[in-house]
């Protein structure tokens, strides 16, 4: 036996082989479709046996292989069916005739025959032979199962009378049964001898149990296996009793494990068909009337378990390598083991029987060679050996091309080929990958892979399939550019180009598919080249759009919560946007990763998605193609376009190229490098675009000012956009370079905006049309300043200032959902040094209700000053204008009226209590009244520059701001009705009595609820001592003290009493308040602490000196 | 003495290959080793299914020989990483036994462990240890000198 059946199965065994031969002119289709009615019947019940019966059809079995009927009756063709075409009558009778000469090869082995006859239905041609069959076509054999199955009957029948003629045969001396090879050897032994008669007994046991398991009769199959066993191994019959073994664990197998041998139809419990059926009581072939042997039954003689399994396969196939000629036998023994082995989960088992089969030399042809290793690598492959597999895979691809054949079977190296990309761990349908990194190693077999894949490539475009090859050479490029060489990465881009070039003039790539039915995704190059970051860009700022409100509605009560952070971060949100109709971009970083070749991406674009608030038809955004070149290990920004047509939330969610000829589309969902699946960028709607003429900053916006000056700037704007701007929101500040905050006083560091620089921007005329343009006038006011600090540097230079000016404006579709934009430009202000307060007091006046300004000015600037106030009748003053030289320091003083305190019913609750100082506020408000009746000016006559004298930044001591306000109440005293306010001196003769009255008047804005009067009366002794006894000195005749209540506003209040002198003296008359009410009045705000308090208060007394004289 | 040994690492790639200096395929050897990997795998994953919890520590390294083939004999052991050596030695070369085979396992792992202990070295990349390549060549065939022809 030559042949080696690579699909041996254990269910073989049990198995009626039936030959098929096919002859003359049956149509391909005709023939799949009569063998495929013929296979159906595999299984066969015999009801009048209570069998089932398995058969096995081969197409053209070897008649060299029946000779091994003897050894293995499964090998045996024990029926025969030829298929015939024919068209004429007289190709009927030569295919007749081919029949019986067909027929006659195998007749020393057949049961019976049947010749099947398609092409011709008629009648009259119809030889009346048995076993021939005419049907004019393979549709029209309707009679097809009732002929088979008679067919199958009739062989099985026979088959069955041979075994009963076997078991049933007590003759003295059977014939030895020898195997083919053994036909020689047998004569020569001693026919007599004990050994031989075992040698024979076993053999036919051996035998009958084959024919058993064949005629469906498993127990007694497994019994006379085991007698057979005992027998051949007691004499030593090594090739017997290996097949002996060999026949018990394949029933072993069919029984113990069914899911192992491929027919699940051999279940022993399920024969109920066979038991239904009544069966003929007088049939002696009715072998058991109550139904066939339970497996229970069966495994007692079964092999003990898997371990014993193996134990006697090995055994077998042991036996069987004693001998040469059973090298097929063996490697088919192998083969059947390894495929129960392997659904045994017994791998490593099953590996060494595999392992033995390849080492097991068979003289075979070179296409059985390839097909040997093909089935080597299949097995390997059920038992999950994937890197053995491939190995053997390889090594019969190689066989395909040897080098010493005429004709190299480049298909089927490829096919071959195509199956060691598992076992290699090669994906080809894994286009992602990690960048490369040297700390994430190469996970597989670099040397191994790049040989296949070489092969491969070398393989598809030998045949022809340059989009495998393409397929190939973009994988190695991409998942194993670090172990090619440069000129390799070089030759296969210069391929991969070519032929891209190629196939952009053919269609469309279609879909790849492996010879084993895989079919390859379209690939995505994420790899080549690497795209290591994505960042979408802010637009650029006069194109931003900002929300008109900028109040912030925060979603939560909480400041922090951490509830916030656990949103979803795989969608980066971007806390900015973009506008409808403007060009937005997206920064790509593009690595590649090739050490030689430049790559060329072309249609490099973004791929997004837009999920549009309104309902909008047609495009939602338009993404911009560019072709970029990515030069070899370097790494390239390339900025992507995207305009966005409507507003709502555009999604960019990965970017897409064509490269090679080979369209990707690359998701950031898919790159696990990059952390974020997309990018959602908020679409403001569509705003107008302001823009200052001309757009460049440095055009006339420099001013120089000096303190106290005014100067006006105008800025022509235009609207470049086609939406009419009806909202313009202008807003400015003010910043100063650090290094000129020592040239100001510390105190006004602080407060640059509102006190150094006065900006005011006039209101534009809206709607301001498309294409129009406007003008924005912006005054500055550099306001002065109180010079304090004795230390600072005089000499600095010119100070300078940015004014910001932001005007935020937008159209009607933008203000009705909150969106504008900003345009900004910078007015810079230098600030010369100029004049500087370097006092600012208020002295008290000899006047009620009046008080002495007193203002020192210094002049820092380079030319002299003309400082002019205001004439006016309140006020006095030395002269209404004067020089003042550079570096020169001047000191006006004003006599003017005190000040009210202007402000609110609430701040002046708060001044009343006791410990708080004046608000500044009032402060300021004091200082902002005094510079409005001053009005004070200045000039530069040479340079023609004017400006006005400020002081409400000036500070003021707490004194001078007491000083400045108006008291609360006014007093006048009349003596004997004569008004001695003014003067506060009298005359008086001693024992007259005099009147003293005291109106006091309260000024204040509130009502005094208690004010408590209390006359003084003592004697200035010049010496430092004051005489308050006055009892000899004086009467008083009246009550010296009064209290008044509930003093309105504006309203009076008289104090009198009658005074008589006794003695010529000089005395002094005081009003005096109670301190205890002090609280009670406005006056608390002039003193803070106790004596100074009472001071205050005295200075402020009405009070009289009189002069009494003797008569 | 072996003709290849192999050092693979634990997500089975090939951390070091080193052949006889004298042989003409090297993939070859990168074939037998690789392949040998199945076995190795099918090997441990038995080891760990046989043996019970309270003897995983006493757990043997030594793989014995993992499948013979006509011209070599290939030997396995795996380390407490799964870290896997092999040993491919030719099979006519018979004197060598089982323990010798075992002490060369030994000496690799003893070797890769100090290649494992230096700090500059990056778990997972190749062995390029100089001390390591020296031990792998001690057990490896020697080139064979060709003998000179007789000069008459």
């Amino acid at each position: 036996m030559s042949i080696v059946d690579f699909s041996a199965a254990p269910h073989h065994h049990a198995e009626i082989l039936i030959c098929i031969q096919v002859a003359g002119n049956l149509q391909a289709q005709q023939l799949e479709n009569a063998l495929s009615k013929i296979r159906k019947h595999t299984r066969l019940t015999i009801a009048d046996a209570g069998r089932v019966v398995y058969f096995r059809f081969q197409v053209d079995a070897s008649p060299e292989n029946s000779k091994w009927g003897i050894f293995q009756p499964h090998r045996k063709s024990m029926g025969f069916i030829m298929l015939a075409g024919c068209s004429t009558a007289m190709d009927v009778a030569l295919m007749h005739q081919k029949f019986q000469k067909n027929k006659e090869v195998f007749a020393e082995y057949i049961f019976d025959s049947r010749c099947f006859v398609f092409g011709i239905d008629n009648a009259m041609l119809q030889q009346n032979k048995a076993e021939v069959y005419q049907y004019s076509d393979v549709e029209a054999w309707k009679t097809c199962d009732r002929d088979i199955k008679d067919f199958l009957t009739s062989v099985f029948y026979v088959l069955e009378s041979k075994r009963v003629h076997i078991a049933s045969d007590k003759s003295d001396r059977p014939p030895l049964l020898t195997a083919p090879f053994e036909a020689n050897q047998s004569s020569n032994s001693d026919s007599d001898s004990r050994s031989f008669r075992k040698k024979t007994f076993g053999r036919w046991k051996k035998h009958l149990a084959d024919i058993s398991l064949l005629a469906g009769l498993y127990l007694e199959a497994l019994q006379n296996y085991r007698i057979a066993i005992d027998a051949l191994g007691f004499v030593n019959d090594q090739v017997w009793l290996g097949c002996a073994l060999e026949g018990l664990c394949v029933v072993s197998a069919i029984v113990l494990y069914p899911q192992g041998t491929e027919i699940p139809q051999i279940s022993f419990e399920k024969h109920e068909d066979v038991q239904k059926q009544t069966l003929d009581p007088k049939n002696l072939l009715s072998w058991n009337l109550t139904g066939a042997p339970s497996t229970m039954e069966l495994s007692k003689f079964c092999v003990n378990g898997t371990e014993d399994f193996i134990e006697k396969y090995k055994d077998g196939v042991i036996c069987y390598t004693r001998c040469q000629d059973m090298a097929v036998v063996e490697v088919e023994a192998c083969i059947k083991a390894t495929k129960v082995l392997s659904t045994l989960r017994k791998p490593l088992k099953a590996a060494e029987f595999i392992q033995n089969a390849i080492y097991i030399g068979l003289n075979i042809t070179h296409a059985e060679r390839i097909t040997k290793y093909d089935c080597m690598a299949n097995l390997y492959t059920k038992i999950n050996f994937h890197r053995k597999s491939s190995f053997y895979k390889r090594i019969a691809a190689m066989q395909c091309v040897a080098p010493n054949l005429e004709q190299p079977d480049w298909f089927g190296c490829n096919l071959l080929l195509q199956g060691t990309l598992l076992g290699s761990k090669l994906d080809l349908t894994n286009d992602r990958g990690v960048p490369d990194d040297s700390l994430t190693p190469y996970y597989g077999w670099p040397q191994i892979q790049l040989r296949i894949l070489h092969e491969l490539i070398f393989a598809s475009r030998r045949i022809g399939d340059n989009q495998m090859a393409n397929r190939y050479t973009v994988y190695l490029l991409m998942k194993m550019n670090k172990h090619l060489t440069d000129a390799e990465i070089k030759e296969y881009c210069l391929s991969l180009e070519t032929s891209a070039n190629k196939i952009s003039q053919e269609k469309e790539t279609e879909l790849l598919q492996l010879q084993d039915g895989t079919i390859l995704p379209s690939l995505h190059l994420y790899t080549l080249p690497i795209v290591s970051s994505v960042s979408p860009q802010r637009l650029a700022e006069h194109l931003r759009p900002y929300k008109l409100n900028s109040s912030k509605i925060s979603t939560s009560v909480f400041l922090f919560s951490p509830f916030s952070q656990q949103t979803d971060d795989t969608t980066h949100n971007i806390d900015f946007q973009w506008t409808v109709n403007t060009l937005s971009e997206t920064c790509l970083k593009i690595t590649n990763p090739l050490s030689v070749h430049n790559l060329r991406l072309t249609g490099l674009k973004l791929i997004c998605e837009m999920k549009s608030t309104e309902e909008k038809v047609g495009k939602l955004f338009e993404c911009h193609s560019v072709a970029v070149d990515v030069p070899a290990q370097a790494s390239i920004d390339v900025s992507l376009v995207v305009v966005p047509y409507t507003h709502g939330c555009i999604h960019i969610t990965g970017y897409e190229f064509v490269l090679f000829g080979i369209k990707s589309r690359c998701l950031f969902s898919l790159m696990p490098w990059l952390k974020v699946n997309e990018f959602e960028i908020e679409v403001a709607p569509e705003l107008p675009l302001l823009q200052k003429t001309p757009s460049s900053s440095k055009e006339n916006l420099e001013v120089d000012l000096y303190p106290g000056e005014k100067k006006t700037v105008e800025v022509q704007l235009s609207n470049l956009s086609d939406i009419t701007i009806d909202t313009i929101n202008v807003t400015s500040t003010v910043t100063m370079p650090t290094v000129m905050t020592s040239f100001l006083s510390t105190r006004s560091r602080p407060r640059l905006d509102d006190s150094t620089f006065g900006f005011k921007c006039r209101d534009i005329n809206l709607p301001l049309l498309p294409r129009q343009r406007d003008v924005l006038v912006v005054e500055l006011i550099a306001k002065f300043e109180n010079y304090e600090d004795s230390n600072v540097i005089t000499n600095q230079p010119d100070a300078r200032y940015e004014g910001h000016v932001k005007l935020r404006y937008t159209g009607i579709e933008g203000r009705n959902i909150n969106w504008c934009r900003e345009e900004k430009f910078v007015v810079s202000a230098s600030l010369h040094p100029g004049l500087f307060v370097e006092k600012l007091e208020v002295l008290p006046s000899n006047k009620q209700g009046q008080c002495w300004v007193s203002i020192t000015l210094i002049n820092f600037s380079q030319q002299s000053v003309v400082i002019s106030s205001k004439r006016d009748g309140n006020i006095e003053n030395e002269a209404s204008e004067q020089i003042v030289d550079r570096d020169e320091q001047v000191q006006l003083q004003f006599h003017i009226p005190a000040l009210n305190i202007k402000s609110s019913k609430a701040s002046l609750e708060k001044y009343k209590s006791w410990n708080v100082a004046p608000s500044s506020e009032c402060v300021n408000n004091l200082q902002t009244q005094l510079s409005e009746l001053l009005d004070l000016k200045w000039k530069i006559p040479e340079s023609q520059r004017s400006g006005t004298i400020d002081l409400s930044t000036c500070s003021l001591s707490r004194d001078s701001v007491v000083n400045l306000i108006k008291p609360p109440l006014l007093w006048e005293v009349f003596f004997n009705d004569g008004d001695v306010t003014e003067t506060g001196h009298c005359d008086v003769v001693i024992s007259e009595p005099y009147t003293l009255t005291v109106k006091i008047t309260n000024k204040s804005d509130c009502c005094i609820p208690s004010l408590d009067a209390d006359l003084e009366l003592f004697q200035d002794q010049l010496n430092g001592f004051r005489e308050w006894n006055m009892e000899d000195c004086l009467l008083c005749l009246s009550s010296q003290s009064q209290n008044f209540q509930q003093v309105e506003p504006g309203s009076v209040v008289e104090f009198e009493c009658i005074l008589v002198f006794l003695l010529a003296g000089v005395y002094h008359v005081r009003l005096h308040r109670a301190p205890s009410n002090l609280c009670d009045v406005g006056h608390v705000m002039r003193t803070s602490s106790g004596n100074e308090q009472c001071e205050n208060f005295h200075n402020f007394s009405p009070k009289l000196i009189v002069s009494a004289r003797v008569r | 003495m072996a003709v290849c040994i192999g050092v693979i690492a634990k997500e089975n790639y090939p951390l070091y290959i080193r052949c006889a200096p004298n042989v003409e395929n090297e993939v070859n050897f990168h074939f037998t080793v690789h392949t040998s990997l199945d076995v190795i795998e099918e090997k441990v994953a038995s080891l760990g299914k046989s043996t019970s919890i309270s003897t995983t520590d006493l757990r043997e390294f030594y793989l014995g020989q993992l499948y013979p083939s006509e011209d070599y004999r290939i030997y396995g052991y795996v380390t407490n990483t799964k870290v896997k050596f092999v040993i491919v030695v030719e099979a006519a070369n018979t004197q060598l036994r089982d323990n010798e085979v075992r002490s060369m396992f030994r000496r690799l792992h003893n070797a890769y462990t100090d290649v494992i202990c230096n700090p500059f070295h990056v778990p997972g990349d190749k062995i390029k240890s100089k001390s390591f390549d020296s031990v792998a060549s001690s057990m490896i065939v020697p080139e064979r000198k060709k003998e000179n022809p007789l000069v008459i």
